[in-house]
Parts: structure tokens; C-alpha cells; sequence
């Protein structure tokens, strides 16, 4: 009897234990949910529901998704809180505050931010550059750009404004020519094929050249373009760089042509190798035919 | 006396009128309205701009709701071989223009109107022909609508038939829409019904709201739907529970 009731005791414990733990997951859930539905209230309903809770003892995690309705908050105080966070130097939700100015796309907020970016570390330069290319403000990257006291900060400015698909901006960046490289690179995947041929017909700087010729490759629509220079010019370094690039731009019709117009035996070598590299089912047919011959 | 006889005469007469649209056109009768709702019409910059029932698609603008009073409403059905072509419910104040003439069949019985309108429901018109159901004073419409809000009905009727009892019929069908919010089978006529209890109006409409929050017997998706639906809101009492589960 004595046993039968303590498993009674038991089983009511576990029972009653479990319906706590499900009442405890059942509120966070609503608390969560509570807290999102807060995104399309009326600002100044939201807004100190929101800053209460960033005020409060809630996990980071909890408080991250508040930041996020607070930057969907249209209201000034909004803002200013958001901007308190970005600029307070230990804050747990510095990084988290300043990719929300960025979702928020507030340009002001941001140029306020980029005034940190001089002495800030590199996870923060970061963060900022980052808030800079979520909101789409090409502006601030160039200025960032334009300031870059060191290679580092510079490449990581240019790369965003790749990213951003900004090509005015970095046009505006080529009397860089220090940073050649990077400036290339992000007109690659700006996709300018326009400013890149431009480049890679200016012999005055090999260097450059050939660099700008490879990225062509990386360019979407650079294929054509590439065997066009191929075809136009004696250099074995261009080759070389048109190859490079037309390997990454996967052009192999192009590359087929080159093989069957070219005589020499050491460039249609080359050329085979490359369609080789390119995975071309041509490639195959032309060594088939090549032993055929053979035997 | 020959005066008020023949007055009583005229009411009677335009009581007992039928909807009878045996010809094609525009035709028109008046229905006693569902007490309570806002005047229908159409509106420019928030003015009260009547109404061109032949203008293009999408010439139109939605009736808004403003305050009221009136008594009646009035249905305007365009008829083409027994078939409705546009149907429009508006104020019986709200000026209406069309490319051709009206013909007025004057006020019908209520019961009548619901009646015409229930048999020419098509997949067609089940908003127009819903909508003006609703706005019919009288147990017929509340029961056509309810009928209409039943399982085995099309998704889309039941959806529009708990929306127009919400706007129309809230006090009579809080508990039928409140039902549907926690047990019917599809998940998106429960969060429906939810926005449709957001729709009662204000003070019932919050009270409601919270009931489903509260109500661990509801499914939590509708009551996430209910606090979605409380913050839309701008009552006091609504943020004052958001808050209460912000800050227990």
C-alpha cells in the first residue's frame, strides 16, 4: 500500500513537473510571439514596450529580437536608443545594434555610425561596413574607401562595394592604383565588364592589365570579350591571362574556336589542356580523333 | 382620413414588394439594414463621392465605413438573363450613378431579398452576394450566414461568411467565429476567424482577442494570431496584456 502510493506521489509529481515545464515553454512561446506582433503596432504604442525589454534582465537573444523591432520602429527615440547601443563600446548588443541601423536604412543614423570607424577593431569595422551594405548606402562605403588609412580597411570597403554592385563608386576609386587589385576584384563581381576592358586594353600598367584581363572571366558576359583580345594581340602574358579568365568564365565554345584556328603546335596544346581543365565534352571528342588518327 | 388611408395604402404596398428582376439592367431595391454599421459608399480623400456602378474594373472605391444611423440599405443587381452580373450594396443615402436606368423595385421584405440573394450565389459573386446578406436586418440573413460558415461549405465561402458576421452580426456570432478559432479543422479559417474576432469591433473586439490568449484550449497558433491581432489594435487594454506578457 505504502508503495503503491508513493508511486502514486510519484507518477502526480512527474505529471504535474511536466505540465509546468510545458506552461513555462508554452509562455515563452507567447512572450516571443508577444513581442513580434509588436513590429506592425504603432510606434509610440511599440516603443517602450520594446525599450523595457531592452532594459530588462531578458536573455541576449531575447533582446537581440527586440532590437530588430526596434529598428523597424519609425519613431526618433527609436533611433537614438539604437544609436546609443552601436556606440556604447562593451555593450553585449553593440554588433547587434549596428546591423540593425543597417536594416533600418537609416543613412543618417549611419553616417553618425561611420564616425567610430577610424579607431574602432576590425569585427567592428565590420559590423559597420556591413550595416553600410545591408542599407544599400554605396555613399558612406566610398567614403569609408576615400579615408581607408591602411590596405586592410580599404579592401574591405572596396569588397563591399562589389558586393553592392556600386560601379560609379568604384570608378570613382581607380586612381588607387596602389590597390589595383582589390579594385578589380570588386569590379568582377560588380559585374562593369565595360570599366574591366577598358582596363585590359591600357598596356601602361602590365600588371593591371593582365589582372583586369582574368576578371573579365569572373564578369558576367566577359566570355567573348576575352577571345576577342586573344585573338588581337601577340602577347604570350595576355594569352596567358585570357586563359585564366576564359577558364573561370566557362566559355568553351570560345575556347574550341581558338583551338581550331590556332597552327601552332605548342598553343594547341595549351588550348586543349584548357578545354581539358573546363571538363568540355568536345575536349574528348578531339583527343578521340586525335588517337584515331594516331592509329 | 382618405389621406391616411391611402398613406397606409402606400406603406403596404411598398412593404409587401418583391424582388422581381425579370428584366435585364440595372435593378434596384431598398432592405431594412442591420442596425449598427457605418454608412456605404464611396469615397475620394476620405469625402463621400457616390458611387459609378458602370465605371471600369477597379474604377470603383470600397465603401467606408463613417457613421450612420440610417435604416435602410440599398442592393443594386445588374441583370442579364436571370444572371447577376455586378451586385453593389450601399446606404440608402449614398449616390449612385449608372450608364443606363435604374429600375426601382422599391423596399422588399427582408426575407425576400435574402431569399433572391441566396439562390444566385456563384463562386462569382460570393463576396458582393455575402456582403449584402449581411447587411440585411433579420433572423434569415444571420441564418444564411451561419449556414454559410459551416464545414462542408467551400473554404472561401466560409471565410467571407465569418468575416461579414464579424462586421455585421458581431454580437449574435462571437461564439460561433470563436468556436471555428479553436477547433476547426483547417488552420487558415483559424487564424481567419481570429482576425475576424480583431473585427467585432473595439471593446469586443479586444475582449475577445484576450479570451482566446488566455484560453489554453485554443491551438497556439490562433492564440500567437491574437496577440498579432491585439497589437494592430490602439487600445489601451490590448498593450496592457502585450505588456503583462512582456514583463510578467
Amino acid at each position: 500500500m505504502n508503495y503503491r502510493h508513493a508511486l502514486l506521489v510519484l507518477i502526480s509529481t512527474l505529471l504535474i513537473s511536466g505540465a509546468t515545464l510545458a506552461q513555462d515553454g508554452e509562455q515563452d512561446e507567447l512572450k516571443l510571439a508577444a513581442l513580434e506582433a509588436l513590429i506592425a503596432a504603432p510606434g509610440d504604442r511599440a516603443l517602450p514596450i520594446v525599450l523595457k525589454v531592452l532594459d530588462s534582465d531578458e536573455s541576449l537573444e531575447f533582446k537581440e529580437r527586440a532590437l530588430f523591432i526596434l529598428s523597424q520602429i519609425n519613431h526618433p527615440d527609436a533611433r537614438t536608443r539604437l544609436l546609443d547601443l552601436a556606440f556604447a563600446s562593451d555593450g553585449p548588443l553593440r554588433v547587434e545594434a549596428i546591423r540593425m541601423l543597417g536594416i533600418s536604412g537609416d543613412y543618417d543614423s549611419l553616417d553618425r555610425l561611420r564616425q567610430q570607424y577610424g579607431a574602432a577593431d576590425d569585427d567592428l569595422k565590420d559590423s559597420i561596413v556591413e550595416a553600410h551594405l545591408i542599407a544599400g548606402h554605396t555613399e558612406g562605403v566610398l567614403a569609408i574607401a576615400q579615408t581607408a588609412q591602411n590596405p586592410d580597411d580599404f579592401e574591405r570597403a572596396v569588397n563591399a562595394l562589389g558586393a553592392m554592385g556600386a560601379r560609379e563608386e568604384l570608378r570613382a576609386l581607380r586612381e588607387r592604383s596602389d590597390m589595383f587589385e582589390s579594385i578589380i576584384n570588386a569590379l568582377a563581381i560588380s559585374g562593369d565588364v565595360d570599366t574591366l576592358l577598358e582596363m585590359a586594353r591600357d598596356d601602361s600598367n602590365v600588371e593591371q592589365q593582365l589582372k583586369a584581363i582574368e576578371a573579365l572571366g569572373i564578369a558576367g558576359g566577359g566570355g567573348e570579350v576575352l577571345i576577342d583580345i586573344y585573338k588581337n594581340t601577340d602577347s604570350d602574358a595576355v594569352r596567358e591571362s585570357v586563359r585564366h579568365g576564359l577558364l573561370v568564365s566557362g566559355h568553351d565554345n570560345g575556347v574550341l574556336d581558338l583551338y581550331r584556328a590556332a597552327d601552332d603546335v605548342a598553343e594547341k596544346k595549351e588550348l586543349l589542356q584548357l578545354l581539358v581543365m573546363m571538363g568540355s565534352d568536345q575536349a574528348m571528342e578531339i583527343i578521340d580523333a586525335a588517337l584515331t588518327g594516331e592509329q | 382620413m382618405r389621406f391616411l388611408v391611402s398613406l397606409l395604402f402606400v406603406f403596404a404596398m411598398e412593404a409587401s414588394a418583391q424582388v422581381s428582376t425579370g428584366s435585364d439592367g440595372w435593378q434596384s431595391w431598398r432592405i431594412e439594414k442591420q442596425p449598427g454599421g457605418g454608412e456605404m459608399c464611396c469615397y475620394r480623400s476620405g469625402r463621400k463621392a457616390g458611387c459609378e456602378l458602370d465605371g471600369r474594373p477597379g474604377h470603383h472605391q470600397a465603401p467606408m465605413a463613417a457613421p450612420d444611423g440610417q435604416r435602410f440599405a440599398r442592393i443594386y443587381a445588374r441583370m442579364q438573363d436571370d444572371e447577376v452580373l455586378d451586385l453593389h450594396t450601399f446606404s440608402d443615402s449614398c449616390p449612385v450613378t449608372t450608364s443606363t436606368p435604374i429600375n426601382d423595385l422599391g423596399l422588399v421584405d427582408n426575407a425576400d431579398s435574402v431569399d433572391w440573394l441566396s439562390a444566385r450565389i456563384s463562386d462569382r459573386n460570393l463576396d458582393e452576394v455575402l456582403l449584402a446578406i449581411s447587411v440585411h436586418a433579420g433572423d434569415k440573413a444571420l441564418s444564411r450566414l451561419k449556414t454559410s460558415a459551416q464545414p462542408g461549405r467551400s473554404h472561401r465561402e466560409r471565410e467571407q461568411a465569418i468575416f461579414w458576421m464579424a462586421q455585421h452580426r458581431g454580437s449574435e456570432t462571437r461564439q460561433l467565429i470563436t468556436d471555428v478559432a479553436r477547433s476547426d479543422p483547417s488552420y487558415r479559417l483559424r487564424e481567419h476567424a481570429v482576425f475576424a474576432l480583431s473585427q467585432l469591433g473595439n471593446v469586443d473586439g479586444i475582449d475577445a482577442l484576450t479570451a482566446v490568449l488566455a484560453d489554453r484550449s485554443f491551438p497556439m497558433n490562433s492564440r500567437k494570431q491574437a496577440l498579432f491581432w491585439l497589437a494592430q489594435s490602439d487600445s489601451d487594454d490590448a498593450f496592457a496584456v502585450i505588456d503583462g506578457y512582456l514583463d510578467p
